[in-house]
C-alpha cells in the first residue's frame, strides 16, 4: 500500500511537471472559472450582510391622526405594543420631532423658525422583533396597524427594502446559475486538457496495457492530477478574491472609504472558502474521470 | 509445464466492422514450453491473431484459452492478469525514447507493483541476460535497432511471463541482427518460456525446426507458400 501511494505521488508530480503548458492552462481556466463564481458569492454575502444590518435597524413609523386627544395617546401605545412582532413602542410628540429635526439640521437649523412643532404629526417609532425584521413578515405587523384607525399614515421604507431584497434575490440566483454552467464547463476543461497530457504519455500507457499494469497504476495518478488541478485552482481563486478585496480600499477615495467603514465589507468565511476549494477538487476529479473513462481504458 | 496446453484457439474468426475478414475457422494448440512460428505474407492475418491472443482484439466467434482464462468470456475483464501471463514483443519496439535502457525494463517492472530500487534490480539482471549488461545506462536513442529491440525482449521477460508473443520482432533487423535476437528467442525458448513468433520470413523459419503454423488469408493453410515446412510439422529442438 506505502508502494502504491509513493508511486501514486511519485507519477502524479511527474506527470504534473512534465506538462508543464495544459497543466497551467487547465490551472488557469479553473481559477478564472472559480474566481467568478467566488466573486459573485462574495458580493451576494455583502449584499446579504448590508440587508441584514440595514433591516436589523429597521423601524415602522405610524403617524398618529391629527387633533388626536392626549388621553387616547397611551391607550394606544399599549395596544400597539400588544401586536405580535412589536419590541418596543415610542412616541414621538410633535414637539420631539422638531427637536430631532433641528438636530439634524444642525447649523441650518434656523431653518425651522416660523414653523410650530404641531405642524409636525405625532407618531409612534415601532421597533420590531428579531424575526420581524425582514421585509415579508414586516407586512404582517404593518397590516395590523392599517386595521387601527387612529393611525394616519404608516411608513417602513417599504420600497428600499422591497427592491434590495430582490437584488439579493437576483444576485444569488445568478450565482447559482454562473455555478451551474461554470461546473460544466470546469468538468469538460479539465476533461478536455487532462485528455491532452494523457495523449502526450500515451506511449508510456500503451506500454503499461502491454505489460499488465494495474488498472489502478494507470488511472489514479490521472485522478490525484485532476484532483490537485482543481484543488490549485480554487486554491488561487481565493487568493486571487482576496487580494482584491483588500486592494479594493486602497483605490476607493477616502470620502467613501468613510462611509464604507459604517458597512463592513466582508470577505468569505471560512467554512465558504472550504466549500470553494472543495467544489475545486472534485471538478477538478470528476474532469479528470470523464478523461480517464474516454481515454484510458484497457486495450 | 511441459505438455499442458498453455494456448487454445477453437474455431476463432474475426470479421471487422467493414465486413473484411481477418480469420477463419482458426483452432490451434500451443503446448507449455513450445516454440511455434506464425508464418504468412503480410495481410495473411498473423498479427490479427496475436492480438486476439492478447485480447487487445475480439474475435467475432469462436473460444480461446490462453495460460488458463478463457478470454472469449462474455464479460472477461482480467486484462491485466492476462497480460502479466505474456510478454509481448512487437517489430516497432514500442520503447519509450526518452529513458534509459533500464529505465524501459525498470517502468514495466514499477508498473506491475514492483518497488523502484528492486525493479531497477530486475532491470539490471534481465538486460545482461540478454546481452545488454554493458549498455542498460545508455538512452534508448543511442542504441542500435537490434539493441533496441533486446530491450524490448527484456521488458517483455519484466514480469517472467510463461508466454511471449512476439509481432514480426525481426522485421525492421537486417540478417546478422536478425539472428542475434533470435539467439536470444531461442535462448529463452531453452529455458521453458513458450513462443509464439509471427514472421513473414520464410528463409527465417526454413533455418529452424521448429513447429510452423502458415496463416494465407486468414486461414490456416496446407500450400500457397511451397517453400514452408507443412503446417502442424512438429519437430523438437532446434
Amino acid at each position: 500500500m506505502i508502494f502504491f501511494l509513493r508511486y501514486v505521488i511519485r507519477r502524479t508530480l511527474k506527470n504534473l511537471t512534465g506538462n508543464l503548458f495544459p497543466n497551467f492552462i487547465t490551472i488557469g481556466i479553473i481559477v478564472i472559472s472559480m474566481l467568478i463564481f467566488s466573486a459573485f458569492t462574495l458580493i451576494a454575502l455583502n449584499l446579504t450582510n448590508f440587508l441584514t444590518i440595514w433591516e436589523d435597524k429597521i423601524e415602522i413609523i405610524a403617524y398618529l391622526k391629527q387633533g388626536m386627544p392626549p388621553g387616547q395617546v397611551e391607550p394606544l401605545l399599549r395596544k400597539t405594543r400588544l401586536l405580535e412582532g412589536v419590541e418596543v413602542v415610542r412616541y414621538v410628540s410633535p414637539d420631539d420631532a422638531m427637536d430631532f429635526m433641528a438636530t439634524k439640521l444642525g447649523r441650518q437649523k434656523n431653518l425651522l423658525e416660523g414653523i410650530q412643532p404641531a405642524f409636525l404629526p405625532p407618531s409612534f417609532e415601532i421597533q420590531l422583533k428579531k424575526n420581524f425584521r425582514n421585509s415579508t413578515r414586516i407586512k404582517e405587523v404593518v397590516a395590523r396597524l392599517k386595521e387601527i384607525p387612529q393611525f394616519e399614515e404608516i411608513q417602513y421604507g417599504q420600497e428600499w427594502v422591497e427592491t434590495f431584497s430582490v437584488l439579493v434575490h437576483a444576485f444569488r440566483l445568478t450565482q447559482w446559475i454562473l455555478g451551474g454552467l461554470l461546473l460544466i464547463g470546469i468538468v469538460f476543461i479539465t476533461s478536455n486538457t487532462l485528455q491532452l497530457t494523457i495523449s502526450s504519455r500515451r506511449e508510456e500507457i500503451e506500454v503499461m496495457h502491454w505489460v499488465g499494469a494495474r488498472p489502478s497504476f494507470i488511472r489514479v495518478p490521472v485522478y490525484l492530477e485532476g484532483l490537485l488541478q482543481g484543488f490549485l485552482g480554487g486554491g488561487l481563486a481565493i487568493l486571487f478574491l482576496f487580494l482584491l478585496h483588500q486592494g479594493l480600499f486602497f483605490y476607493i477615495p477616502p470620502s467613501t472609504q468613510a462611509w464604507i467603514a459604517k458597512i463592513p465589507v466582508l470577505f468569505l468565511p471560512p467554512e465558504t472558502i472550504a466549500w470553494i476549494l472543495l467544489g475545486g477538487t472534485v471538478l477538478g476529479f470528476f474532469g479528470s474521470f470523464v478523461a480517464s473513462m474516454r481515454v484510458l481504458k484497457y486495450r | 509445464m511441459i505438455n499442458e496446453t498453455i494456448i487454445e484457439m477453437d474455431d476463432v474468426s474475426k470479421v471487422y466492422s467493414s465486413g473484411i475478414s481477418a480469420l477463419s475457422d482458426i483452432s490451434l494448440e500451443v503446448l507449455a514450453g513450445e516454440f511455434i512460428f506464425i508464418a504468412g505474407p503480410s495481410g495473411a492475418g498473423k498479427s490479427t491473431l496475436l492480438r486476439i491472443l492478447c485480447c487487445a482484439e475480439k474475435p467475432t466467434s469462436g473460444e480461446v484459452v490462453v495460460c488458463g482464462m478463457r478470454i472469449t468470456e462474455p464479460g472477461f475483464k482480467k486484462l491485466y492478469q492476462l497480460r502479466k501471463t505474456m510478454g509481448i514483443v512487437s517489430q516497432d519496439f514500442k520503447l519509450l525514447r526518452d529513458r534509459t535502457a533500464n529505465e524501459n525494463v525498470a517502468f514495466a517492472l514499477e508498473a506491475t507493483g514492483h518497488p523502484r530500487k528492486e525493479a531497477k534490480r530486475i532491470a539490471s539482471d534481465i538486460l545482461s541476460r540478454v546481452g545488454l549488461g554493458e549498455r542498460e545506462k545508455d538512452p534508448i536513442l543511442a542504441l542500435s535497432a537490434g539493441e533496441q529491440q533486446r530491450v524490448a525482449i527484456a521488458r517483455a521477460l519484466a514480469n517472467s511471463p510463461p508466454v511471449i508473443l512476439a509481432d514480426e520482432p525481426t522485421g525492421n533487423l537486417d540478417a546478422k541482427t536478425t539472428l542475434d535476437i533470435m539467439g536470444t528467442f531461442t535462448d529463452l525458448h531453452r529455458r521453458g518460456t513458450t513462443i509464439v513468433f509471427a514472421t513473414q520470413f520464410t528463409g527465417l523459419v526454413k533455418r529452424y525446426s521448429y513447429r510452423v503454423i502458415r496463416i494465407l488469408g486468414g486461414r490456416i493453410s496446407n500450400g500457397g507458400m511451397a517453400d514452408l515446412p507443412k503446417v502442424q510439422e512438429v519437430k523438437t529442438g532446434e
